[in-house]
């Protein structure tokens, strides 16, 4: 697989009135994954079908290896093998029948097209399914189908439109080691997700996007340390307020809520300054960061932003993020 | 090339359900064999005693039941959004004229082999005979074809639901096919209805139909009503390619 990946520069989509995507620029190296997170509605779908070719920006560019897709007739949409959020298959037609039409259509011969077909189903745990009618296939396996269709012309970009949702677990599992494999293997890979558990484990780079908008961008890593910090829960007997919290700590009736930027050093911190009051102490516990807290932190704050979805008052606050 | 895999995929989905192309001869089968003695009588009526009633049944069974083919055609796009597969055919970089070729390829095709089965059914069983040119009657039944699977394109192009479809199958097929003098010659239609005949398709058909089987006509007799059928389906073709909008939602049974 070669090229130059996924380029969005400026890509602005709207439906009538309503802004979908709005300026949005993102990159895709080849060998890269970049999962694109975001709240219902965010504009994660329309920016695959954007990205793949399948609509057109109404403002910006999108270079698929190198080329628009949208170019060539058509053609070079190809160029991406994209998942739809929706299982698209043919019920009728067998997983073999399913997997090497779409690899002919792209332009390989039959021989080549059924090679591929057996090919890709093997780490997608299609192997023993491939005489099976698609139609009589659980949504797990399905799932699977869909996602090897995308895969079996072995396109230098891959759009996978939250690949997992409703997946069991072993599925859950096949796709994410696929999808490893595929950017391994050179592929610009864009996955969409809600399951934040699978950002960590893919080792993606994130874009996260809200309101047509991405608003923040980077590896995990990095979002975690410029949007959430440790935090050390505590519970006490009797009132929290009457003892000798670090400073800046959080108090809510036998409840301290305390943020520091090393978690190995928030329990010793907190043990020091509680000095003889610690045997006080019912329950501690620190929460490390996590993309989770970054990502509730974020959307949650613009959530509360004039013209957003309003706050609640008394919402706890999330551990972990930065406030 | 990639049209050709969308044919022969088209075959393994027609291969998996062939149900509805057996019905697309077996029916017209059934109906000739049944109306062939009355049909015999209302040619008498014009004036064509001793012919069979084949003569008139075959053509006009073959001119009701070949714009089924128009559900054939419709429905072959679409399917593609009811499984939703149609974003995946785009995503793999067919072209529409690519997808249309290979759409339409297979059911021209079988409405070929539904003229010949039927043909070949009403000269062994009905009395069928083609007392003019067969060239000319091929000339005809490709006309009629090409026409068929272009107004498929176009109800498929135009048309927002399946249901839409099926009705304008079924209008196409019955009432159509029955003003065009399918079912009865147009002479023995009501007198109000039959300067109304030549509105429809099936008309044109089955003039050339009978041009060749009743009057023995060769190619200089159905120059006319090929050269509209042609026209039509190059007009339909036409407009199929510009109402046509590969990102236009269809609804289905999805």
């Amino acid at each position: 697989m070669t090229g130059t990946g996924l380029e969005l520069t400026g890509v602005t989509k709207a439906y009538g009135a309503r802004t979908a995507v709005d300026g949005v620029d993102l990159a895709v190296a080849p060998g890269h994954v970049l999962a694109l997170l975001g709240p219902n509605g965010a504009g994660k779908t329309t920016l695959v079908g954007v990205g793949s070719g399948q609509l057109a920006p109404d403002a910006g560019s999108v270079r698929v290896a190198g080329t628009d897709p949208r170019g060539n007739g058509g053609a070079d949409r190809r160029l991406v093998g994209v998942a739809p959020q929706d299982i698209g298959v043919y019920p009728v037609l067998s997983v073999l029948d399913n997997l090497r039409f779409f690899a002919e259509a792209t332009g390989r011969s039959v021989a080549d097209a059924r090679r591929r077909a057996v090919e890709v189903a093997g780490p997608l745990l299609l192997a023993d399914l491939l005489d099976r009618r698609a139609g009589q296939l659980s949504g797990g396996q399905q799932r699977r189908l869909h996602a090897a269709i995308a895969l079996v012309h072995q396109p230098p970009v891959v759009m996978l439109d939250e690949p997992t949702a409703g997946a069991d677990p072993q599925t859950r599992a096949a796709l994410l080691d696929v999808v490893h494999a595929v950017a391994a293997e050179g592929a610009a890979v864009l996955y969409t997700t809600h399951y934040l558990p699978e950002v960590e484990a893919l080792d993606a780079d994130v874009a996260l996007l809200e309101a047509g908008r991405i608003i923040a961008t980077g590896s995990v890593a990095e979002l975690v340390a410029r949007h959430a910090e440790p935090v050390l829960l505590a519970e006490v007997a009797g009132p929290a307020a009457d003892l000798p919290w670090p400073v800046g700590t959080i108090i809510g009736g036998s409840t301290a809520r305390v943020a520091g930027p090393d978690p190995d050093r928030l329990l010793p911190d907190v043990l020091d300054r509680l000095g003889p009051h610690r045997d006080r102490l019912t329950r501690v516990e620190v929460v490390r960061p996590s993309l989770e807290a970054v990502y509730l932190a974020l959307t949650g704050r613009r959530d509360a932003e004039p013209g957003g979805v309003a706050a609640t008052p008394d919402a706890e606050p999330v551990p972990g993020a930065r406030s | 090339m990639s049209a050709a895999a969308v044919m022969r995929n088209e075959g393994r989905i027609l291969r998996r359900d062939p149900v509805p192309a057996i019905v697309l001869v077996a029916m017209p089968i059934v109906l000739m064999t049944l109306l062939a003695p009355a049909l015999a009588l209302a040619l008498a009526a014009e004036g064509r005693s001793g012919t069979s009633g084949g003569d008139q049944a075959v053509p006009g069974m073959i001119s009701v039941f070949t714009f089924f083919g128009v559900a054939f055609v419709g429905f072959a796009l679409f399917r593609e959004h009811g499984w939703r597969t149609w974003p995946r055919l785009r995503a793999v970089g067919l072209t529409p004229r690519q997808l249309l070729a290979g759409k339409v390829a297979l059911p021209a095709a079988m409405l070929v082999a539904q003229h010949v089965v039927l043909f070949a059914y009403g000269t062994a069983f009905l009395d069928l005979t083609v007392t003019g040119s067969w060239a000319a009657l091929v000339l005809v039944s490709l006309a009629l074809i090409a026409m068929v699977v272009a107004l498929g394109l176009l109800a498929a192009a135009a048309l927002q639901t399946i249901q839409q479809l099926n009705a304008v199958t079924n209008l196409g097929a019955m009432v159509l096919g029955g003003l065009g003098g399918g079912f009865v010659p147009v002479s023995t239609l009501p007198g109000w209805v039959q300067p109304l005949a030549p509105a429809s398709p099936a008309y044109w058909a089955m003039r050339g139909y009978r041009a060749v089987i009743l009057d023995g006509g060769g190619p200089a007799e159905v120059a006319l009503p090929v050269g509209i059928m042609v026209a039509v389906a190059v007009v339909a073709a036409a407009l199929a390619v510009v109402a046509l909008r590969d990102d236009a939602p269809k609804r289905t049974w999805g």
